[in-house]
């Protein structure tokens, strides 16, 4: 009585009867659940992040950190999510000088490494996390991946560039605005070599 | 976190006044200040801003992590939409910790137009969270006492 069979008539005389694989039927269904869930949690996390954005917006920075880590929670995975956490965090300990909100945003870059190893975007970011605080060793340090991956970014080395000079390392600083300089036609990068007293 | 709490709520009441602002394309001085307290965690309130007496400006600014100038120009202007560069002004006076000069933000605002330009709430919003924005902040500071041509400049 579990067998059904569909049944088709063709030119009045074949009949072509089909039965229901039911053993299929549950390797049928959990196939089908991946995407569904894949998609739920897809709609979740934009819901999220639109959330953040709006909070952040009307400038509730703390509620827009905590809807930030919850989509990390639900995309954990997710190289913009995790770097829009570390943006969120990174901004508060620049306002607050907090040691939880920098831990937070360390934790954050160094995971969007993990989920992203060839993309150049979290060493630059964090590299500027520190720069902004004027910490421009570490910052030099940071920055070294997004350079070591694309080496021939001019961006890249004008920020190197503008951390030497920062930190009074004039010649490495040369270096770097040349190399800049060498890459693409970047007028800050003249600048800078300007600025240290050495034409392009 | 009452402190917290509070702030929050102080935002939410404000909310409609964010809105209606962010709909006339401007910042108001007001506006600016509650944005900047938001970002420091501090509970500021329009009705606090409202009662403050000039005594209470060096303290209040202080708390904001912004100079007695920038805080007192933004809080002349009240309701009124303030000119860009002393919302600029404050918000990376308050993130960097350094003084700023408003002819320093102006010439920042010119070399970088579309990093540090505020033109609403919305890219209030960005400035305070736009890490671009952020790296040339101590370039503003440095600006405030630069000459306008560095030297060892031109051809």
């Amino acid at each position: 009585m579990y067998n059904l069979a569909l049944t088709a008539q063709y030119a009045g005389s074949h009949v072509i009867s089909l039965s229901l694989p039911w053993p299929l039927i549950p390797v049928f269904l959990t196939a089908l659940m991946f995407p569904a869930s894949i998609a739920a949690r897809d709609l979740q996390v934009q819901r999220l992040m639109t959330t953040a954005k709006t909070q952040q917006e009307n400038f509730q920075f703390d509620q827009a950190l905590l809807t930030y880590k919850q989509a990390t929670q639900v995309a954990p995975g997710d190289l913009n999510v995790t770097l829009a956490y570390a943006r969120a965090a990174r901004a508060l300990w620049h306002f607050r000088d907090v040691p939880t909100f920098q831990q937070q945003a360390d934790a954050a870059y160094e995971r969007a490494r993990l989920i992203s190893p060839s993309s150049t975007l979290p060493a630059f970011e964090h590299a500027q996390m520190y720069a902004f605080k004027e910490q421009y060793a570490r910052a030099l340090t940071l920055l070294e991946p997004a350079l070591t991956l694309d080496p021939n970014n001019a961006g890249y080395w004008l920020e190197r560039a503008r951390y030497l000079a920062a930190s009074g390392q004039e010649t490495p600083a040369i270096t770097a605005y040349r190399r800049c300089w060498a890459i693409d036609i970047v007028p800050e990068c003249e600048a800078g070599l300007k600025t240290l007293g050495v034409q392009p | 976190m009452k402190k917290l709490l509070l702030s929050v709520s102080a935002l939410a009441l404000f909310a409609p006044s964010v809105q209606a602002q962010s709909a006339a394309n401007s910042v108001s001085g007001y506006a600016a200040l509650l944005s900047i307290a938001g970002a420091r965690g501090v509970f500021l309130s329009l009705a606090t801003l409202e009662k403050l007496t000039p005594a209470q400006f060096k303290e209040q600014a202080s708390k904001l992590r912004i100079s007695e100038e920038a805080f007192k120009q933004l809080f002349d202007r009240k309701f009124n939409a303030a000119p860009m560069e002393f919302v600029v002004r404050a918000v990376l006076e308050s993130a960097t910790g350094k003084t700023l000069t408003n002819e320093g933000v102006k010439r920042l605002i010119a070399e970088n137009p579309s990093l540090v330009a505020v033109n609403n709430l919305s890219q209030l919003a960005t400035l305070i969270n736009n890490p671009a924005a952020a790296t040339i902040a101590n370039r503003a500071a440095t600006l405030a006492t630069a000459p306008v041509t560095p030297r060892g400049g031109g051809n």
